[in-house]
C-alpha cells in the first residue's frame, strides 16, 4: 500500500491531468480519495445515515471547484478543506430542518394509524379523479410520497430513478394537481 | 462503494472538461501592486507629496496612520486571496488579523489625533469638499486593484464570497487611502480620521455593493450538476 506522501502525491498528479480533460486519470482520483472523504466525513458527522450524501456533495463540489487546485500545492489540504466545508453546510441543513420540523408525536393525528390502502380509497372523488388524470410518472411520484407514505428515497428506489428526479415529477404533479383543483372550484 | 456514489463518479468523470488552473497568488499579488504602484505615481506627479513627508519630518500619528493603512492594504489582499481558495484558510485568517489589526491601528491613531487637536472648532472645508475629494481619489486608485481582486474571486470557489468580496474593497481601499494620505496636506485631525483612516471602511462598502452588483461568485450546487 502507498504511504500518505506517496499517494497525496499521486492525487496531485491525476488532478493535474484531470485539469487537462483526463477522464481516467479523474476517475482513479475521484476513487482512490473517497475512503478518506468518508473516513473524514463520518467522524464529523453525528449522523450515519446521511454521509453518503455529504460524500456526495464533496465530490461535486471537488468537481466544481477543480480549477482552484495548484498542481505546485499539496492535494491534501484542499481536499481537506472542501470536506470540512460540506459537512459544516450538511450540519447547518440539519440544524435549520430541524428547527422547522414539528415532531410526529407533537401531531394530533400522529397516533393514529394509518392504512396506506384506507388512505387512498378516502381520498375525495374529486382527488381521485384530478389525480387520475395526471400523466402517469408525476401519479406514481405523488401516490408513492402522500398515499403510501414513502421516503422520497424509497419511493425513487420504487420507481427506479433518482431521489432528485422523483422529487421533480412530484412537484409537477403537485403544480398539475392545484391547477386542476382550483379550476374546478373557479 | 453505493451505487449512488459510482453513478456520481462515473457522471463526473464523463462530464470533465479541461480547466486552467486559477492564477497563483503572486501573480495576483504582483498585478495588484503595480496597479496600485501606477496609480499612486500618477496621483503624487500630478497633486504632489507632503511637504513633511519630502522633508522626512514626519508625526508619529501620521506614520502611525500610514502603518494602520499598508496592514489593512496587505491584509485585505492576503484575506481576499486566502478566501477565494479551499485549503488556503490560514492565509486568509492572517491577512483578516493584517486588516482588522491596521484598521484598529488607523483608526486608533486617527481617534488619538483627534482627541489631541486642542479645538475642533466649527466643521472647516476639509471635512466637507476637501474630505470628499480625499476619498474620491482613494476610490478612483482603488478600483482596479479592486476589480482584479473582486475577479479572482469570482473565478476561485470562496466559502463566504461576500467577505471575500468585503476584505478585496477594504484592501483595495487602504491602497488608496496610503498613497492619499502621503499627498493630502490636511492637518485637520477630524478629516484625517473620516477621510484617511476610516476610508477603507467606508468607501469600502460603497465599493463592495459595486462589486457585489457586478461580480457574482460562483458557489458548488449540487443543483446545477443535476
Amino acid at each position: 500500500m502507498a504511504s500518505e506522501p506517496d499517494r497525496e502525491s499521486s492525487w496531485s498528479e491525476w488532478m493535474a491531468a484531470a485539469q487537462e480533460g483526463d477522464a481516467v486519470a479523474y476517475e482513479r482520483l475521484l476513487r482512490d480519495i473517497l475512503s478518506p472523504i468518508r473516513a473524514l466525513v463520518g467522524r464529523r458527522l453525528a449522523d450515519p445515515s446521511s454521509v453518503d450524501d455529504v460524500v456526495q456533495n464533496v465530490l461535486i463540489s471537488i468537481h466544481q471547484a477543480r480549477h482552484t487546485f495548484r498542481p505546485e500545492r499539496p492535494f491534501g489540504p484542499w481536499m481537506r478543506a472542501i470536506a470540512r466545508n460540506a459537512v459544516i453546510d450538511a450540519q447547518r441543513a440539519r440544524t435549520t430542518r430541524a428547527r422547522r420540523e414539528v415532531p410526529m408525536e407533537d401531531r394530533e393525528w400522529a397516533a393514529e394509524e394509518v392504512d396506506p390502502t384506507d388512505a387512498f380509497e378516502e381520498l375525495s372523488p374529486r382527488m381521485a379523479e384530478a389525480l387520475g388524470e395526471l400523466p402517469s410518472s408525476q401519479r406514481e411520484a405523488v401516490e408513492l410520497l402522500h398515499v403510501h407514505q414513502l421516503t422520497v428515497a424509497e419511493a425513487a428506489e420504487r420507481v427506479g430513478t433518482t431521489p432528485g428526479a422523483l422529487r421533480v415529477r412530484a412537484h409537477r404533479g403537485y403544480k398539475a394537481l392545484r391547477a386542476r383543483l382550483r379550476g374546478e372550484r373557479e | 462503494m453505493s451505487q449512488e456514489l459510482e453513478r456520481v463518479i462515473a457522471g463526473l468523470a464523463a462530464r470533465l472538461e479541461p480547466v486552467r488552473p486559477i492564477a497563483r497568488f503572486r501573480t495576483v499579488t504582483l498585478w495588484v501592486l503595480l496597479l496600485v504602484a501606477a496609480g499612486s505615481i500618477g496621483l503624487l506627479a500630478l497633486h504632489g507629496v507632503r511637504s513633511d513627508v519630502v522633508a522626512a519630518e514626519l508625526s508619529v500619528g501620521f506614520v502611525a496612520v500610514l502603518g494602520g493603512l499598508a496592514l489593512m492594504a496587505f491584509g485585505g489582499l492576503l484575506a481576499t486571496l486566502g478566501a477565494s481558495v479551499p485549503g488556503r484558510e490560514t492565509v486568509a485568517r492572517a491577512g483578516g488579523l493584517g486588516l482588522l489589526a491596521g484598521l484598529v491601528l488607523a483608526a486608533g491613531s486617527g481617534f488619538t489625533l483627534f482627541a489631541q487637536a486642542s479645538s475642533v472648532g466649527p466643521i472647516s472645508a476639509d471635512w466637507t469638499w476637501v474630505g470628499f475629494r480625499c476619498l474620491g481619489r482613494a476610490a478612483a486608485l482603488a478600483v482596479l486593484p479592486a476589480v482584479v481582486l473582486g475577479r479572482f474571486t469570482n473565478a476561485a470557489a470562496p466559502r463566504r464570497p461576500l467577505a471575500a468580496l468585503a476584505a478585496a474593497a477594504g484592501g483595495a481601499l487602504a491602497f488608496g487611502s496610503f498613497t492619499v494620505h502621503l499627498s493630502c496636506a490636511s492637518e485637520d485631525a477630524g478629516h484625517v480620521l473620516a477621510f484617511h483612516a476610516l476610508a477603507p471602511v467606508i468607501g469600502g462598502v460603497i465599493l463592495w455593493l459595486a462589486l457585489r452588483l457586478l461580480l457574482t461568485p460562483r458557489r458548488p450546487t449540487r443543483k446545477s450538476l443535476s
